[in-house]
């Protein structure tokens, strides 16, 4: 079962000025990270810099999807003996603005077999509340079954965040799950 | 695997706040310390409970250990592309 964080932001801007943000090796380098990316399909290319507790590394990358101005992905892998990630950036023009849905799915690590022995020994079914089984900071673990946006009777792990952040103009909402 | 029991819900958010012992656990159901050790064990073969040793004295816990690697993967992540998103939203602002 894969890890997958989904963010959701709108931009007061035009979307292809946000796909030029986000397919522009110059632009990438000033908001993400260096990087030799170019827009074209197979590209290797690789992002350098910190992602978490100040250790600097190599992100390895492939574009695997690109369809301007609506929607890029690459793989991205920080370590070679892993199966990479997948990064997937979608636009979508609003009014008066672009929503971006930027989504990363991680290593499949999380066993279902487990999360299903775990629904079944607490009786989770899709007509129960999720029920919380970890919090870290602001933000909690939950197990649920059949919500609306995983329509199904497989258990699937959600991370929920105590509070939201809004920016300026743009509102940000991550909803993780496994 | 036995029928659910909402009592094993009980018992998890019990757990999930503090360690306990057998006893102290099943001094808050109307049912069995037999019952109980039963609804602990299917929870510790599940993987949410975990135990530790004191003495002579097994206290229990809440503590999903393969799901917190999760956890802290989510975590790094949700930080890192969230802090990136405030400052895309920056670049955008600053550029014509």
């Amino acid at each position: 079962m894969k890890q997958r964080i989904e963010l959701d932001v709108t931009y007061p801007h035009p979307p292809e000025k946000v796909w030029k943000a986000i397919t522009d090796r110059a632009s990438l380098a000033k908001w993400l990270l260096p990087n030799d990316f170019e827009p074209r399909l197979g590209h290797r290319f690789r992002f350098r810099g910190n992602i978490y507790r100040g250790k600097r590394r190599t992100i390895r990358c492939e574009v695997v999807e690109l369809e301007a101005p609506r929607r890029l992905a690459y793989t991205w892998r920080t370590d070679s003996a892993c199966a990479p990630d997948v990064v997937t950036w979608t636009l979508e023009p609003v009014e008066n603005g672009t929503r971006l849905r930027l989504e990363h799915v991680g290593p499949g690590d999380v066993s279902e077999i487990g999360l299903r022995f775990m629904a079944s020994a607490l009786g989770l079914s899709a007509h129960r509340d999720p029920i919380t089984l970890l919090r870290l900071g602001d933000r909690s673990l939950h197990l649920v079954v059949g919500q609306v946006s995983y329509p199904s009777d497989n258990p699937a792990l959600c991370i929920a965040r105590g509070r939201t952040r809004s920016r300026r103009t743009a509102r940000m909402k991550g909803i993780a799950h496994v | 695997m036995a029928i659910a029991d909402p009592t094993r819900r009980s018992i998890l958010d019990l757990l999930g706040s503090d360690e306990m012992s057998v006893t102290t656990l099943a001094s808050r159901f109307p049912t069995t310390l037999s019952a109980i050790s039963q609804h602990i064990r299917v929870l510790r073969e599940v993987g949410l409970v975990t135990v530790r040793q004191h003495g002579r004295e097994r206290f229990y816990r809440m503590e999903p250990l393969p799901l917190r690697a999760v956890m802290e993967w989510v975590g790094q992540y949700e930080t890192f592309w969230n802090d990136k998103l405030d400052a895309l939203g920056t670049h955008l602002e600053e550029t014509p």
